[in-house]
């Protein structure tokens, strides 16, 4: 129903969709996004981007999905531009394995987590965002970015060693 | 590994149930887009009853022009002497049909390809140069006697001649009929009988009817055809698709756009078939074939997954995209890249288009602005290209354009100009200007819509 009076331009209505949907898809755009301000330029975008195709939405799957899916394209669309995926950024060697526990991550809050994968490199931050959160499998991480299988596989695994060892710096900090 | 997949899982669950607030400015940008994007839609909307409407406007507003400034040339065109059937004229008909009509009288002694005889609401009588005022009786005898004074020699030296006269108490001072007489060819000697036998109906017939004097002249539906042939230049309208979302949609968008700015070269030929229905309106159809060759310039292309998950370069063109595998890279990685060298991208298709068209004479020219619709089926596509890496290359034809559709609609506006070299058959000339109303692209990252402006030249032959 209020699909139906967004797609009819019930301004209202709209309005009621955005506040429904915006504070989860804010954190959507933040794990994508280098700052706060890149990630609210995503989302104003992203909300445009989901009135304007309303009535493309054929009740597949959670609207919500929908909704998420808008937001990632228009976040990898943005960065994109900014900067290409193709080549391989160059990862400083992770020289010991850091032991890491469920009580470590506890310890840091989920601000906190999403800091840091804010604060990976763009190619490692996407292919772990798409890897993880939205569950895309490598073949099609390779597409939408297009890059390699190979290289959607060598970004994650330099992605989660980063992350543990930033995670392993902060909680040193903490300490 | 399994402290890997922990880190995946403890950043998911941690992060996925955050909210948080955005600023207010977010909400206020996104709803000043939406209206602006309400505004566009709007407009988008009724840009195709804007340019009918245009395309009507400046048609009635011809129409306007034309019949303001001949308003007063009407009447006249349209009269038709004919003889009253009561009345002999030595076997001979007399019949003077709009200023062109062959006509003769006493038999093998006039003969005469164009004319003039004017009644008037005066009194004068007047042979070329010699005018002479005169009162006009009931009969013609008078009128005879002074147009047999002229001297003989006028007769073959004036090129075009004319006879007014004016019966005071017959003729009502409205009526108006015209007989041109122009490049005689009779012996003298008969001039007199043959004036009196051209008047002699004519003042008869006017004292006895008005109305069978003069008749609107029925018009006979008239079919023709033309056979033209219409170089154009055509160009493209670029938009992104909104209907498709995906990451690369920009970079294939402005990719095209700078690859394609070429001018594409272009013909069209084919068949017309007019049917003129009134005087004035006709309705036109046909078939016709045109051809669109457009140069692409060098560009790199980007392999990726097709629709079946085989990995091929995808090739964009404006029309479509193609999915290519040369021989020489027989086992691609997305991501993996080949160069092309310039394209040669033809598209062909089968044009039936139904205008309407008014017509009004400019002296011999005949000049019909339309106004219609064109059904544009695509019989074929194809993309002439090399590929090549940094040691091999192929040349290749692709012919499997996907995101193009089969057919498109697209509106015409056409000024048809006819010039007559033979009863039947006229020369032909059409300056059109045709422009796509739906995309020629389905589900195509971008959208296509072609316009043209093309001159049209042709040979025009009229059934009777």
């Amino acid at each position: 129903m209020l699909i139906k009076k967004c797609i009819a331009g019930d301004r209202g209505a709209q309005l009621a969709l955005y506040n429904l949907f915006s504070p989860t898809m804010l954190i959507v755009c933040l794990r994508y996004a280098n700052d706060r301000q890149e990630a609210e330029d995503i989302l104003q975008e992203g909300f445009i981007k989901i009135f304007v195709a309303l009535h493309q939405y054929k009740n597949i799957g959670s609207f919500e999905g929908w909704v998420r899916k808008i937001m990632v394209n228009t976040a990898l669309q943005r960065i994109r531009k900014k900067a290409t995926l193709r080549p391989i950024y160059a990862l400083e060697t992770v020289e010991e394995s850091l032991f890491l526990n469920n009580t470590a991550i506890t310890n840091l809050s989920a601000k906190e987590l999403l800091y840091l994968v804010q604060k990976l490199p763009t190619a490692y931050r996407m292919v772990f965002n798409l890897y993880v959160f939205e569950g895309y499998k490598h073949k099609e991480i390779a597409q939408l970015l297009s890059i390699t299988e190979g290289t959607s596989k060598s970004n994650l695994s330099d992605a989660r060693n980063i992350l543990q060892k930033l995670i392993t710096s902060q909680l040193k900090i903490a300490k | 590994m399994n402290n890997l997949n922990d880190i995946d899982k403890l950043f998911k669950n941690a992060i996925e149930p955050l909210q948080e607030q955005p600023s207010e400015q977010v909400w206020q940008t996104v709803e000043s887009a939406l209206d602006q994007k309400n505004a566009e839609n709007y407009k988008r909307k009724f840009i195709l009853f804007k340019r009918i409407s245009l395309a009507l406007s400046i048609l009635l507003i011809l129409i306007g022009v034309y019949e303001l400034t001949n308003q007063n040339k009407t009447e006249k065109n349209n009269i038709t002497l004919v003889q009253p059937n009561n009345i002999p004229l030595h076997q001979n008909k007399l019949s003077v049909e709009k200023k062109q009509k062959n006509y003769s009288t006493h038999k093998n002694i006039l003969s005469a390809n164009k004319g003039i005889a004017t009644m008037l609401h005066n009194k004068i009588i007047s042979v070329g140069s010699h005018k002479e005022i005169i009162p006009i009786k009931n009969n013609s005898t008078e009128i005879s006697s002074t147009i047999n004074s002229i001297e003989k020699n006028e007769w073959n030296a004036i090129a075009e001649k004319e006879i007014s006269f004016n019966n005071t108490n017959s003729i009502s001072h409205q009526k108006l009929a015209t007989i041109k007489l122009n490049n005689y060819s009779l012996p003298i000697v008969h001039q007199a009988e043959i004036i009196n036998q051209i008047i002699q109906p004519v003042t008869f017939q006017i004292n006895k009817s008005n109305s069978s004097l003069i008749h609107r002249k029925k018009f006979q539906p008239q079919l023709s055809v033309t056979a033209f042939v219409a170089p154009q230049i055509t160009q493209y309208n670029l938009k992104t698709n909104p209907a498709i979302i995906v990451p690369y949609q920009t970079q294939v968008y402005q990719q095209i756009e700078e690859e394609e700015k070429q001018l594409p070269s272009s013909f069209s030929a084919g068949l017309s078939l007019t049917y003129k229905f009134t005087k004035k309106w006709s309705v036109q159809t046909g078939i016709n074939f045109s051809s669109t060759v457009i140069d692409i310039n060098p560009s790199i292309i980007y392999a990726s997954a097709d629709g079946n998950g085989a990995v091929k370069y995808r090739y964009n063109v404006s029309s479509g995209y193609v999915y290519v595998l040369p021989a020489f890279s027989s086992n691609p990685k997305i991501g993996d890249s080949l160069f092309t060298t310039s394209a040669k991208h033809t598209l062909q298709y089968i044009n039936i288009p139904v205008t309407m068209g008014y017509t009004f004479q400019k002296q011999k020219f005949a000049i019909t602005p339309g106004v219609g619709i064109g059904f544009n089926f695509l019989t074929s596509g194809l993309i002439e290209t090399n590929f090549e890496n940094s040691s091999q290359r192929e040349s290749e034809t692709l012919s499997n354009i996907e995101g193009l559709r089969k057919s498109y609609i697209n509106m015409l506006l056409s000024v048809n100009v006819q010039y007559p070299i033979s009863n039947k058959v006229s020369l032909s000339f059409t300056p059109l200007y045709n422009f796509a109303i739906n995309s020629i692209n389905k589900n195509n990252i971008v959208q296509s819509f072609p316009y043209s402006f093309a001159i049209a030249a042709g040979i025009m032959y009229q059934f009777k």
